[in-house]
């Protein structure tokens, strides 16, 4: 699994290795975090607050923005390393999560069944 | 499906028409087995009276929304024509509610009965019978043979019951008669201490049970009821009018001890409503009608309009009417149940409160949501954005920003000039905030249960938009899903929320 999701963070100039030789946390660990908690963040907003006064974009953004802060925590709690090459893999693992929302919430299908957000995206209303 | 045809007669008859109107767009309908399209016909010769011109202006929007939503159910629920909608290519009618009276514009009673051709032994005994005096729409005193009549006939039925005698030979008639139908039933709207309504009323009466056998035979057996509306207002003194509140009475007791004879007395009528009010009041501005006639809306024109709806609820066996005259008549007054100056849904019978609060409040919430949120939830709230959309273009379409607005705009004016008459009827605070609208009803409050406001509101029209999707509901267009949704969610909410019963 490492091996799928290695490039991916290679793309943006990440080697775990190169960070923390010694770390066990791997990237599967990583990029499962994020998903968890990016599609937590989503089905929280769109199905358990769903509420008409949390229904615009600005409430999406910072929905989003949550879900980016905490995913960036929990990435450090995992890594646990004062460096800035784990900050910059933190702060990507958290940029990764709001791109996971971005993405989730502009299928119309998985918004279909929200009450009061169905029709809100990063964009409107 | 069986129509009611209302023959609204003079200044009361419009005003009558107008409650109704405004009861029937708010989704009451009768709790009958059959279900029934309205006919109005206004008989009014005082063409510029502002009463009459409001009430058509609403009946034309209500007719306009109705043809855009074509629903059956619910806000504008019961179909409205003009008789002209009726007619064939042989009878020629203008397509709008109003009786149209010959030869009244611009011309004097004498004119009319064609006086001066008259020979001399007829022309005093017209002068025996039209005796007294009257005024012009100048104001000044004139020979009752001398009056104008395009401003009505200010308090003299001598003259109405003449004039209006043409109702028989009229298009309107012909149009009435041929369309008539078993089915089909008829009520009369007058008043009693007037001119106009105390006149036509039992001359058209006469005329319908009189109509010729052939085509008009179900005509002459037609179920007709009739509200006769005694007085309820008070009028200021004024010396110069020929119109006085100390003549109410007498013209009152002379009309009806006419009825008992000729109305009444031989049961031409199968339903005769009673009402009256001797609460007086602020009194209305005294005019004979030279200034275009505009009362306030009062409690007793929305009373007398439930009469209408009680008796198309009265079953066909209870109206069984042979050769003209009726098997069973019925005699109906209404009550109230605390004599109060300001009257409110809790001083109503129960049946009666039943019946007004919970479309006069669905309409009255409907009308505050617009008022106060209609703009920031379009395109914005999921309801609005469901197909069909409503949307900005949605918001200036001529349903919505003529048809629509206009009518709920007479809406809203009739309820305050109802709650600033005297006495008054006045169950809302349109004012308030949504959780105190409606006066003597609390919210229900729970532990888990917040406050009622626009995001409740909103909540629950988003929960019923979703609830049209997964039954599969749709609506032809934009404006049907628009009075469909907020005519059932604003029901759901007055129930659960304020406690109004169904």
């Amino acid at each position: 699994m490492d091996k799928i999701i290695e490039p991916i963070y290679a793309l943006f100039g990440v080697q775990i290795a190169d960070i923390a030789p010694s770390l066990t946390t791997s990237y599967t660990a990583l990029s499962i975090t994020m998903l968890l908690i990016s599609i937590s963040g989503f089905i929280v907003h769109y199905y358990v607050i769903d509420n008409v006064r949390w229904d615009r974009k600005e409430n999406l953004w910072t929905s989003s923005a949550i879900v980016a802060i905490l995913t960036i925590l929990v990435s450090y709690l995992l890594l646990f390393k004062p460096d800035p090459a784990v900050y910059y893999l933190c702060v990507l693992n958290g940029l990764f999560s709001l791109i996971l929302m971005v993405i989730l919430s502009s299928i119309p299908l998985l918004r279909n069944y929200s009450t009061n957000c169905k029709h809100t995206t990063f964009w409107k209303p | 499906m069986a129509r009611l045809y209302i023959l609204a007669i003079g200044g009361t008859g419009s005003r009558v028409l107008k409650s109704l109107t405004m009861l029937l767009a708010s989704g009451l309908k009768p709790n009958a087995e059959k279900t029934y399209e309205i006919v109005p016909v206004i008989i009014d010769p005082h063409e510029d009276n502002k009463d009459l011109k409001r009430t058509t202006r609403l009946l034309s929007n209500y007719q306009s929304i109705t043809r855009e939503i074509g629903n059956d159910r619910g806000f504008f629920g019961t179909s409205i024509l003009t008789l002209d909608k009726l007619s064939n290519s042989q009878h020629r009618l203008t397509g709008n509610f109003t009786f149209n009276l010959q030869q009244v514009a611009n011309s004097k009673y004498k004119e009319y009965i064609g006086y001066n051709q008259l020979d001399e032994a007829n022309k005093a005994l017209a002068e025996i019978l039209f005796s007294g005096k009257s005024i012009n729409k100048r104001g000044e005193a004139v020979d009752l043979l001398d009056i104008e009549m395009d401003i009505g006939f200010v308090g003299n039925p001598n003259i109405g019951s003449v004039v209006l005698n043409q109702f028989k030979d009229s298009e309107e008639f012909k149009v009435l008669s041929s369309n008539f139908d078993s089915e089909d039933r008829i009520f009369v709207i007058s008043s009693i201490f007037g001119g106009t309504g105390a006149a036509g009323f039992p001359s058209i009466v006469k005329n319908i049970r009189n109509a010729k056998k052939g085509n008009e035979g179900f005509l002459r057996n037609a179920k007709i009821g009739a509200i006769s509306v005694m007085p309820y207002f008070n009028i200021e003194q004024d010396d110069d009018s020929p119109i006085k509140r100390s003549d109410f009475i007498s013209k009152t007791k002379a009309a009806l001890h006419y009825y008992k004879e000729n109305v009444t007395g031989n049961n031409t009528i199968n339903s005769l409503y009673y009402i009256a009010d001797d609460f007086i009041g602020s009194p209305y501005q005294n005019d004979p009608g030279d200034n275009g006639q505009k009362n306030d809306a009062h409690f007793i024109e929305l009373a007398s309009a439930l009469a209408i709806i009680d008796f198309m609820e009265i079953q066909d066996l209870d109206l069984e009417t042979i050769d003209g005259k009726a098997v069973k008549p019925i005699y109906k007054e209404f009550g109230i149940r605390k004599d109060t100056d300001t009257i409110k849904f809790e001083d109503l019978e129960d049946y009666t409160e039943k019946v007004l609060s919970l479309p006069l409040s669905k309409l009255a919430i409907f009308k505050k949501y617009i008022n106060e949120n209609l703009k920031d939830s379009v395109e914005m709230k999921s309801w609005s954005n469901e197909e069909p959309t409503i949307n900005e273009k949605f918001l200036e379409s001529p349903f919505y920003r003529t048809y629509l607005i206009e009518f709920l705009d007479s809406f809203q004016e009739w309820l305050h000039e109802m709650s600033e008459n005297n006495r008054s009827f006045s169950p809302f605070h349109l004012a308030s905030e949504l959780d105190a609208m409606i006066v003597g009803k609390t919210i229900k409050k729970g532990f888990f249960e917040s406050k009622v406001d626009y995001h409740t509101f909103n909540d629950m029209l988003n929960k019923r938009s979703q609830k049209y999707i997964s039954k599969g509901e749709t609506f032809p267009n934009a404006a049907s899903k628009f009075i469909n949704l907020f005519n059932d969610t604003s029901e759901e909410l007055l129930i659960s929320k304020y406690g109004i019963r169904k």
